[in-house]
């Protein structure tokens, strides 16, 4: 059998999937199946979108994405990591942190769809996965991956919102200070934010009768 | 203006400074960061275990307090673990694995970033719960319930350590999806899966198991979250099982994570200094998935003691774990029987990794049988074993890796003495810090105490711990005298310092921005650099023996002729 990607993610997962079937004959509870098989599942799944991404496109044809800009990115983790550690405090900080996850997905999608960065190696002929029996190996090196350039990027597209602020602060030393101003009234509204979150009388964040009436429940004698 | 034809890729001018290195999507500049970042978490929770030492020096010592002890000691076992080692396999993985399989770019190098920067703030966050009112998390690495609720952990340390954690986590299962798909699907022209360089077979194993076995993490800590806010789940055994079933189906396989990419630089190590190609090569493959495979069906062997898993079938599964592991170091050894050996501090490291992973990996077996774990749970013995395998195994293995390829990420050799002065106070520490501790685990010290009492008989083997941990902390340092000097004043490394065989020492050090600018060697096994150097070889002597037949040939002739004159 010839030792493909597909082929060999099929054939980790199913190796776990005997496992899982050998660990229900030792009396494996439904938990630890429930797992186990869940891992197996994923890895299948994983190997289904390989041969799927295989069979569109063979390999070494797979098209080379190049982002233009990375900004994305870092405003996305911005807004995730405000979200997941804000919430180990308050709840508001969702509020703060998922619009920048939009605005990174916006980003991301406007980005994706300029075509001169991505990049096909479209000289490269299908891989060749093995000399023929007899073949002889080529002596020098016969394949050459693409040459790059380097380029200055196109102007991306925009909303028109920086050529509105450039003309209404036009001197160099105004957008400075605009930028100043700016960075204070999102500070000064952060802070009027923190003090309003704070002052709100908030849900407690453990449910005492649930944890009171489930500690009664485990402690009653069970019915036979 | 230069035109640049329709089928040529290219890519925008990096940006310079720290912008360029901040919003940058050249997976060798992302690897560099989550190797970067990984490093200074190494070094800071490597200080708390030194500090942890001077506790244990003697008994009765105050230099921190029995809650003070209990966060370092949760931070220091999470921190390396999710923060410091993991990362340091990923980040290996996302630097080599384009390089070796001849592919220009990385699958998705700009979610690589989004994913280094969930790792970094989720780390911070994990730190930073040392700034609130009741310290950071204090429960052990496992974090297990209802000690971990808030009715027993209170304050918002623990919160901002399940963040931190889940955020990190995120990130890394992320990055080993990323690495996966880009060795299925981006591989160069000739670069079938058999004639993959070993690092990068080790690197799909260990990425089948981060896809694999990193959710488990994800939903463990979701079942933290939901214990936090309703501590009454807690009161049932069911959840607490469940939850202890979860995390360790995390746990277990995240160790081999940690120590694959490892074994796969020590092989490449391996082949290059002895100057051969790996030996066994189809069989180590083989090896590599089983033992990844069976990685994720041992996670019982951590609840042997609960009673509630079936303990014949884990204690099977976690010794079967011998046959591939011994089918890896026979390709090892046998690569380097019969080599030249040239002893670099890079294959110091692999040959030190050998004996020492396998002191980690039969205290293993015996900790495999529930009869003597039942025995040794929780004790310092444990603490040895685990120390022996990710220190002594994966760490070393990582040193051997980061002496081997500095060269190529940075261009500069690192200095050789003081690497070897690095290596030898790493091996004196290492043996002298954990072997002891064998000894105070057989003699019944139990884990995750900040003092014992003076009678116990525990004072001598603390104390040679706690001198071989200062000896360790000494070698950091000198790694890091290494580093600063290499990377001002080191000699300048060239393409391929070494003679290495793999791709990646096909381009320059460090390399471009899109890896190759020039033509790649045909693929046509794992060592494609020596196969050129042969053909080379074969070529000259093939001339040269064509240059002497044709001599002899015209001597032949001409003496033919002369008679006739």
């Amino acid at each position: 059998m010839k030792v493909t990607a597909p082929v060999v993610l099929l054939c980790w997962g199913l190796l776990n999937g005997a496992l899982v079937l050998v660990l229900r004959g030792f009396g494996g509870t439904g938990v630890e199946l429930a797992l186990y098989g869940t891992a197996f599942g994923i890895i299948e799944l994983f190997a289904l979108t390989v041969a799927i991404a295989a069979s569109r496109r063979p390999a070494g044809r797979e098209l080379f994405f190049l982002p233009r800009s990375a900004l994305p990115a870092c405003i996305g983790a911005l807004g995730v990591v405000i979200d997941g550690l804000g919430l180990s405090f308050w709840p508001w900080p969702l509020y703060f942190g998922s619009p920048f996850i939009g605005v990174a997905l916006v980003l991301a999608w406007l980005d994706h769809r300029a075509k001169p960065h991505r990049s096909q190696f479209e000289t490269m002929t299908p891989i060749v996965d093995g000399l023929r029996p007899g073949e002889v190996p080529p002596t020098q090196p016969i394949e050459r991956l693409a040459p790059y350039r380097l380029y200055d990027p196109p102007p991306r597209p925009t909303t028109g919102l920086g050529e509105a602020v450039r003309a209404l602060v036009p001197p160099r030393r105004g957008r400075r200070r605009a930028a100043l101003a700016g960075a204070l009234a999102t500070l000064g509204a952060a802070a009027l934010a923190a003090r309003l979150g704070r002052r709100q009388e908030m849900a407690p964040l453990v449910d005492q009768d649930l944890a009171e009436r489930l500690a009664r429940a485990s402690e009653r004698p069970r019915a036979r | 203006m230069t035109t640049v034809p329709a089928s040529v890729p290219t890519v925008p001018v990096p940006r310079r400074g720290v912008a360029g290195w901040l919003l940058t999507t050249d997976h060798k500049r992302i690897a560099l960061l989550i190797l970067g970042t990984a490093l200074v978490f190494f070094f800071v929770f490597g200080a708390m275990a030194l500090t942890m030492r001077s506790q244990l020096a003697l008994p009765g010592m105050s230099i921190l307090s029995p809650h003070l002890y209990s966060e370092f000691f949760t931070m220091h076992g999470s921190g390396m673990i999710f923060l410091a080692i993991t990362p340091f396999a990923l980040g290996l993985g996302v630097y080599l694995v384009p390089l070796q399989i001849g592919s220009p770019t990385i699958a998705a190098p700009r979610l690589l970033l989004f994913c280094y920067y969930l790792y970094l703030f989720g780390a911070l966050g994990m730190v930073g719960g040392f700034l609130t009112s009741h310290g950071a998390a204090d429960d052990g690495w496992f974090a297990y319930v209802p000690l971990s609720g808030s009715e027993y952990s209170p304050g918002k340390g623990m919160d901002l350590w399940i963040a931190g954690t889940f955020l990190a986590g995120l990130g890394q299962l992320i990055i080993g999806g990323a690495i996966l798909w880009t060795v299925m699907r981006l591989r160069t022209k000739g670069m079938s899966l058999m004639r993959m360089p070993l690092f990068t077979w080790s690197m799909v194993g260990t990425t089948l198991m981060v896809i694999a076995s990193f959710p488990a993490l994800l939903a463990a800590m979701s079942m933290l979250t939901v214990a936090r806010f309703h501590p009454g789940v807690t009161a049932s055994n069911t959840f607490n099982i469940a939850y202890q079933d979860v995390f360790w189906f995390y746990g277990h396989p995240v160790v081999y994570v940690m120590f694959f990419p490892f074994v796969g630089a020590i092989l490449d190590v391996a082949a290059t200094f002895s100057g051969r190609r790996n030996s066994g090569y189809k069989w180590t493959v083989i090896a590599l998935l089983a033992f990844s495979t069976g990685s994720m069906a041992v996670w019982g062997h951590h609840m042997f003691t609960t009673g509630q898993i079936p303990n014949d079938y884990f204690s099977v599964v976690s010794i079967f774990l011998i046959v591939p592991a011994g089918l890896e170091y026979f390709s090892i050894i046998s690569t380097l029987v019969g080599g030249r050996l040239v002893y670099r501090t890079a294959l110091l490291f692999a040959i030190a990794f050998l004996p020492q992973f396998f002191i980690g990996g039969a205290t293993g077996v015996m900790l495999a049988s529930p009869t003597l774990d039942y025995m040794l749970h929780d004790t310092y013995f444990v603490v040895a074993h685990f120390h022996y395998t990710l220190f002594g195994g994966s760490v070393f293995g990582f040193f051997a890796g980061f002496y081997y390829w500095f060269p190529k990420a940075t261009g500069r050799l690192l200095d050789e003495r003081l690497g070897k002065t690095h290596f030898w106070l790493m091996v004196i520490g290492t043996n002298v810090t954990f072997i002891p501790m064998f000894l105070s685990g057989f003699f019944g010290m139990p884990r995750r105490v900040e003092t014992y009492p003076p009678t116990a008989g525990l004072t001598t083997t603390n104390l040679i711990s706690s001198i071989g941990a200062g000896i360790l902390g000494i070698s950091m340092v000198v790694l890091a005298i290494n580093i600063v000097k290499s990377l001002h004043h080191g000699e300048r490394a060239g393409a391929n310092p070494w003679g290495a065989f793999t791709l990646e020492w096909a381009t320059s050090s460090p390399p471009p921005p899109l890896n190759f600018s020039e033509p790649l060697p045909y693929v046509t096994s794992p060592a494609p650099l020596l196969d050129l150097r042969e053909r080379a070889e074969l070529d000259a002597v093939e001339a040269a023996e064509g240059h002497a037949h044709e001599t002899l040939l015209a001597h032949a002739a001409a003496s033919e002729e002369e008679p006739e004159r």
